[in-house]
């Protein structure tokens, strides 16, 4: 009788099917699109208002520190960089001192999007998404990879696509020089916009049921322009055309839902924070006594005298030629650090976030660099042990400031911006939604782990559950249809993969 | 059908594993978990991708962003 009661009571939910609200996602990524310069010139970009006005347009969170790497593979797995391991572009080797192979968002040890899709067999777009590396296989759909592979590499599947885009001009490469203008701009953004009818082209053939898609122009563009208002404005322009161009199509296409977000903003490039200068300072970082070291301490001064404020000598516009490789033997390098003295070493990619290895890890060698670090007042936030595979420390500096890891030639630990960059790397990015039944959401931030389960779960779909991101339903009309559809997968194969990996990665030096 | 032989391993191991094969629907026996284990373990991975011609032109294209 009671059982009775409460199926009849539960019977109206659980009766009825819910009727999946959509039939097709695209996750339209521009790289490095802030939500600041939009908001700023919201007036000169009619499709980004649109959106504001009529679907939903926010702030993203990206990930700590937001460098694309570890921003696509969040897009791929809904997982944030804590789970993912990915600080870096490459890996760092803790007993070498040294960094590794180079870091791929589709080789992360958890189950992407493009295994989910594998497994349950839909049909899946990935395109120009920067960082994956093939070989890959793709039951259904297609894979373009993006920026830094290029033309000669095995970037796109299956092959006959791959033999089909070799002839075409564009490759993922992506060309935008250092020295821009209204004029040599043109190039790029063109290019960015063949990319977007590409993928339309190839939308209509593989017809994927959800698509990632990927233009990083922006980001480039950015790094060389920040401070140019009238070049950025034509390049958010641009971006706002291709915009207008999705959601044109989504009226067509009723079903189908666009998800609009970049994997982090810019910032001005306002100084350098030499991560490793401070260290040596107070005491936590010590170079050897030889005469080698003396003698590049010495070098790298002077030539650094001679190019005050304009380049660097950390990599960025040091073109790998015999002369650059030749002066580098004579700078300081991480071969002068005197390991049995230092306490911690700065490691990592120029962005207002510093990743500091601790080389022999103490309890009091953690509080001894992190009071140091705190009692500086552009010092933001200093995070602990930040996830798996990661530094011990991330320290956050106040915006405008990049964390600079070239090695200690100067006691002045702050320096003027490289004139080569002219923006960096923000943690906020951009989030927004539109489609038929996109409500207004309430003020609220979404992560950037959180796109690929909304996405999913919009379709239908079962989530991962290694996928850590919040869905984010209230930014539907059909929050209950959503909420009923929820489905989380163990994909343990994967996991098992990824074990089995470790273990090998934990015995091939015995092995070798 | 694939020829077979049989191996040895610790009975309590086997019988752990057997016990985590009853509990995840996934794997039918301890021979297909073991099977599927061994294979992961020896399947190379994918390999070189790049020759080191190209590794260094993506590093190149990493540095010119002071990524690396």
């Amino acid at each position: 009788m009671i059982k009775q009661l409460i199926f009849f009571r539960a019977a109206p939910t659980f009766t009825k099917m819910s009727e999946i609200p959509y039939e097709e996602a695209i996750i339209l990524v521009f790289d490095g699109l802030s939500p600041y310069f939009i908001r700023n010139h919201m007036e000169r970009l009619e499709n980004f208002s649109k959106l504001a006005e009529r679907g939903f347009f926010g702030e993203l969170i990206s990930n700590i520190p937001p460098i694309t790497v570890s921003c696509a593979a969040s897009f791929l797995t809904g997982a944030s960089s804590e789970m993912t391991g990915i600080f870096d572009f490459r890996r760092f080797d803790r007993l070498g001192l040294k960094e590794g192979e180079l870091v791929f968002a589709n080789k992360v040890g958890i189950p992407t999007v493009i295994d989910l899709a594998n497994e349950l067999g839909f049909s899946i777009g990935v395109f120009n998404v920067p960082f994956i590396s093939p070989p890959f296989r793709v039951r259904k759909g297609f894979i373009v990879a993006g920026f830094p592979l290029s033309k000669a590499s095995r970037f796109a599947y299956p092959d006959s696509l791959l033999e089909e885009l070799r002839k075409y001009e564009l490759g993922p490469e992506v060309n935008v020089p250092h020295e821009l203008s209204e004029e040599s701009l043109r190039k790029p953004l063109e290019d960015m916009y063949q990319r977007w009818k590409l993928f339309l082209r190839l939308r209509e053939t593989y017809r994927p049921k959800l698509s990632i898609v990927w233009l990083s122009e922006i980001d480039h563009i950015s790094h060389f322009a920040w401070d140019n208002e009238d070049l950025m404005t034509i390049a958010y322009q641009k971006a706002d055309n291709i915009l207008g161009e999705a959601m044109d199509l989504l009226k067509k296409d009723r079903k189908s839902l666009l998800l609009v977000a970049s994997d982090h903003g810019f910032m001005n490039f306002d100084g350098s924070f030499l991560i490793n200068s401070f260290l040596e300072k107070r005491g936590l970082l010590s170079l050897k006594r030889s005469l080698k070291t003396r003698f590049k301490r010495m070098f790298t001064k002077l030539l650094l005298g001679l190019r005050e404020g304009s380049k660097s000598v950390g990599g960025m516009t040091w073109r790998e030629s015999t002369v650059t490789r030749l002066v580098k033997k004579f700078l300081l390098s991480r071969d002068d650090v005197n390991l049995d003295e230092s306490i911690a070493i700065g490691i990592g990619p120029l962005t207002g976030y510093c990743l500091i290895y601790l080389l022999k890890y103490s309890d009091s060698d953690l509080v001894e660099v992190v009071d140091a670090l705190k009692s500086e007042s552009y010092v933001k936030e200093v995070l602990v042990d930040p996830g798996k595979d990661g530094p011990d420390l991330i320290v956050h500096l106040e915006d405008g400031l990049a964390c600079d890891h070239f090695m200690p030639w100067s006691p002045d630990h702050l320096r003027p911006a490289l004139k080569a960059l002219k923006g960096i790397h923000h943690i906020k990015g951009v989030f927004g939604l539109w489609g038929k039944g996109v409500v207004s959401c309430p003020d609220f931030k979404v992560g950037i782990e959180d796109i690929l389960p909304t996405a999913l779960a919009a379709l239908g779909l079962p989530v991962m559950n290694t996928a850590e991101g919040r869905i984010r339903f209230e930014c539907f009309d059909f929050e209950t249809q959503i909420r009923q559809n929820i489905q989380k997968i163990n994909l343990w194969k994967f996991k098992v993969r990824r074990k089995v990996k470790e273990l090998k990665r934990r015995y091939s030096p015995i092995r070798d | 059908m694939e020829d077979r032989v049989t191996i040895s391993i610790p009975r309590a191991l086997y019988e752990r594993a057997e016990k985590w094969v009853n509990e995840n629907e996934d794997f039918s026996s301890v021979e297909e978990l073991v099977t599927f284990l061994l294979r992961e373990f020896v399947s190379e991975e994918s390999g070189e991708v790049y020759s080191p011609e190209e590794e260094e032109e993506i590093k190149e294209r990493l540095r010119r962003l002071g990524y690396i």
